[in-house]
């Protein structure tokens, strides 16, 4: 088992082959060997790390993307995300976006990768304003900044 | 409640003697607040959940956003659509700054002829010197595209990966002549409609090599000079569906540009199997290939297989065209023995066949260079193996129009092992009670989907009495048939085709609800589901119901495609 310590000061006892899915972790383990001590993680809440546990666990002894690939390459573009994954993800934007900062703090590649998608996902197919709308952004150009970017980018809304 | 200076500023708007003066001070101090508001916005913006993530994923999300757009370039889905990623860029500075920063999300560049094309110098000067991706689709000139071209030709050095569809014309492919130091991916597909026998690809397309070539993907285009494409040990996925003018390469030419490719694990071909491979003495082995796909006669195919080793072969897909009117199926039975993996072997040792699909493939035929609106019969049949059976690839076999599948169903009976098969997918008419019956006594099978016209067939061969049926081999068969059937899905339920009245509907549904009913308990059917036609009525629905209390009825409503 892992002692993993959260910032709220609260302690998990996981299995190692569960949180292994996290790069960081697995390469913190390699490194130090087998320890009594707690990992300390300072970027990670206890009620987040539930969340991350629950997909460690959900995905465990499945086999580890491979580091190599290129996301640009061919393969997987789409937005596709698998029934559980999206069941998953469907929390609060805070929650959500705490999700993606500890995978990528813990360096789940997959699990960034699904945060990344979700969140592309909410915005495929919004304007502008509706994007803000979504995540409580205020416009803050200027109206000359306004106008420049709909002139540069007329090519994109011409339909 | 204002700020002293506003405060100030309207408390002597009535007093001051010299009104335009005060007013140029107003309007400094409007510019001023202005200026102080998306000040306090642009701190806001920092505040919010979403901005709590670091610029490199939010740029991993802008790129997530362009890629899945990028991918639906075509002349039904013009430049707009696939840039309205572009949105991001208008929501904020922070957003703008980092996007603009992003040479990778202007990489994906779009060309559509008719559309303005303004976006390309813009995309090539933010993607700084990143490597390119250009995907066009191709189907009339125009001046502007002319230019457009021009533009992206000056960048060849770094396209990255090029992808043309459409109608290609030497001028088209003269503006990427010379494409190759950065060159990953290259797929070419000239629209068969227009395709001729002179769209012969450039030797100079490719003069300079592409080194770094993993996929090649060409169809439609004369490829007699095949042997300058850059098949080099760099590629992974290689797709040739030429013209049908393009002469078959020589065996000993194939297997020697497959011994320059180890890392090759898709191969795709149609109607370019060489003809001379019994000449053939060598074995060659691609030892990296995990999916097969091959459009051929059967013999042609079997004679790849037969020269051809693919130890990691993970998939098969053989769609066949052109000799299977042999007696007795010899062809297909030929192909199946040659197909590598362990379902050759002794029938005891086969690994067992977990689903089968038998599917029609619809669609257009091409009759020389016309295109003829025939209902294709080809029908697919689709067989995935028992998932412990690591090493066994999957297979699927498309067979030619106008057969049946019962014309070949002894054939596949004979040499796979149907007995743990699970699921039967028939999504074609074509299977008649005779074939239903092949299927009836194999004692895991579970799950039945079908469509309209065999489910009668289904239903009779149900309905018969254990100990009437004919097995294959002329006795009779002595159990339940289906035994272990416990779910039936109908894609489309129509009883009595096109001009079935309401009365024979119900008294389908009855037939339908006796032979359940007349099930043992060890053999009931647990799950019927049916998909909505105007034939399966509610009041269908509600007759299943009440009269067969312990099945499960899943009606699935469509009426928004069939009102």
């Amino acid at each position: 088992m892992v002692l993993l310590l959260t910032s709220d000061n609260e302690m998990f006892s996981v299995a190692e082959d569960v949180i292994k899915r996290s790069a960081y972790i697995k390469n913190m383990l390699e490194d130090v060997g087998e320890s009594d001590l707690p990992i300390p993680l300072p970027n990670v809440e206890s009620n987040v790390l539930v969340k991350i546990l629950e997909y460690c666990e959900h995905y465990r002894g499945e086999p580890l993307p491979a580091s190599d690939v290129d996301p640009a390459e061919i393969g997987d573009r789409s937005l596709d995300i698998a029934d559980w994954d999206q069941k998953y993800m469907a929390v609060d934007q805070e929650m959500l976006f705490e999700i993606i900062l500890a995978a990528n703090y813990l360096d789940i590649k997959s699990l960034l990768d699904v945060g990344c998608k979700t969140v592309a996902k909410m915005m495929k197919g919004k304007s502008s304003e509706e994007i803000r709308t979504l995540f409580n952004i205020a416009n803050d150009f200027t109206p000359e900044e306004e106008a420049q970017i709909r002139k540069e980018n007329a090519w994109a809304e011409c339909r | 409640m204002w700020s002293p200076v506003t405060e100030r500023l309207i408390r002597e708007a009535n007093e001051t003697p010299i009104a335009d003066a005060h007013r140029n001070i107003v309007e400094q101090r409007m510019l001023e607040v202005e200026e102080e508001l998306r000040a306090l916005k642009i701190c806001r913006n920092t505040l919010v959940p979403v901005n709590k993530l670091p610029v490199e994923i939010l740029t991993r999300i802008f790129e997530a956003l362009a890629k899945s757009l990028a991918d639906n370039l075509d002349w039904r889905f013009s430049t707009y659509k696939v840039l309205s990623w572009i949105s991001v860029t208008h929501v904020c500075r922070h957003w703008r700054a980092i996007a603009i920063d992003d040479a990778t999300l202007w990489t994906d560049i779009p060309i559509v002829p008719d559309k303005p094309l303004r976006h390309i110098p813009v995309m090539l000067e933010r993607s700084q010197n990143s490597p390119l991706s250009i995907r066009t689709h191709w189907y009339s000139d125009s001046t502007h595209l002319i230019d457009a071209l021009d533009i992206v030709h000056s960048q060849s050095h770094r396209i990255k990966y090029l992808h043309l569809t459409g109608y290609m014309d030497e001028l088209l492919l003269s503006k990427f002549s010379g494409i190759g130091p950065e060159l990953q991916s290259f797929i070419l597909h000239d629209s068969g409609f227009l395709a001729s026998e002179n769209s012969e690809l450039s030797k100079d397309l490719f003069h300079n090599g592409a080194p770094l070539l993993k996929q090649l993907e060409i169809a439609g285009v004369v490829l007699n000079n095949w042997t300058d494409l850059p098949l080099g040990p760099g590629l992974v996925h290689l797709h040739l569906d030429p013209h049908p003018h393009t002469r078959r390469p020589l065996a000993q030419d194939l297997l020697h540009f497959f011994g320059l490719m180890p890392l090759l694990q898709t191969l795709s071909l149609t109607n370019f199997l060489p003809t001379d491979f019994e000449s053939a003495s060598n074995i060659t082995v691609c030892p990296a290939l995990k999916s097969l796909s091959i459009q051929d006669s059967a013999t042609s195919i079997t004679n790849f297989l037969r020269v051809v080793q693919l130890p990691q072969l993970h998939e098969a897909v053989y769609a066949l065209f052109g000799d299977l009117s042999e007696p007795s199926n010899t062809a297909l039975e030929r192909l199946l023995i040659a197909h590598p993996g362990p379902i050759i072997e002794n029938r005891r040792q086969k690994p067992g066949a977990r689903e089968i699909g038998i599917y029609p493939i619809p669609g257009l035929h091409l009759v020389e260079r016309d295109f003829q609106t025939l209902h294709t019969h080809t029908l697919q049949f689709d067989i995935s193996f028992d998932m412990a059976e690591k090493d066994t690839p999957s297979l699927t076999v498309k067979l030619p129009h106008h057969t049946r599948i019962g014309e070949y169903l002894s054939t596949f009976m004979g040499h796979m092992d149907f007995s743990r098969l699970l699921c039967l997918r028939v999504d074609t008419n074509q299977l008649s009670r005779d074939e239903w019956v092949c299927f009836s006594q194999l004692e895991f099978l579970n799950k039945i989907v079908t469509s309209w016209k065999p489910l009668l067939d289904l239903l009779s061969v149900m309905g018969d009495t254990p100990g009437n049926i004919l097995s294959q081999d002329g006795g009779l068969q002595g159990s339940l048939p289906f035994p272990a059937l416990t779910e039936i899905e109908c894609k489309e339920v129509a009883y009595h085709p096109y001009k079935a009245s309401n009365d024979t509907n119900t008294q389908n549904v009855r037939n339908l609800i006796s032979i359940l009913n007349a099930r043992p308990e060890s053999g009931r059917i647990r799950t019927l589901r049916v998909r909505y036609r105007p034939v399966f009525t509610k009041t269908h629905y509600d007759l299943v119901r009440t009269h067969v209390p312990d099945l499960q009825v899943i009606w699935v409503e469509e009426a928004e495609f069939f009102p």
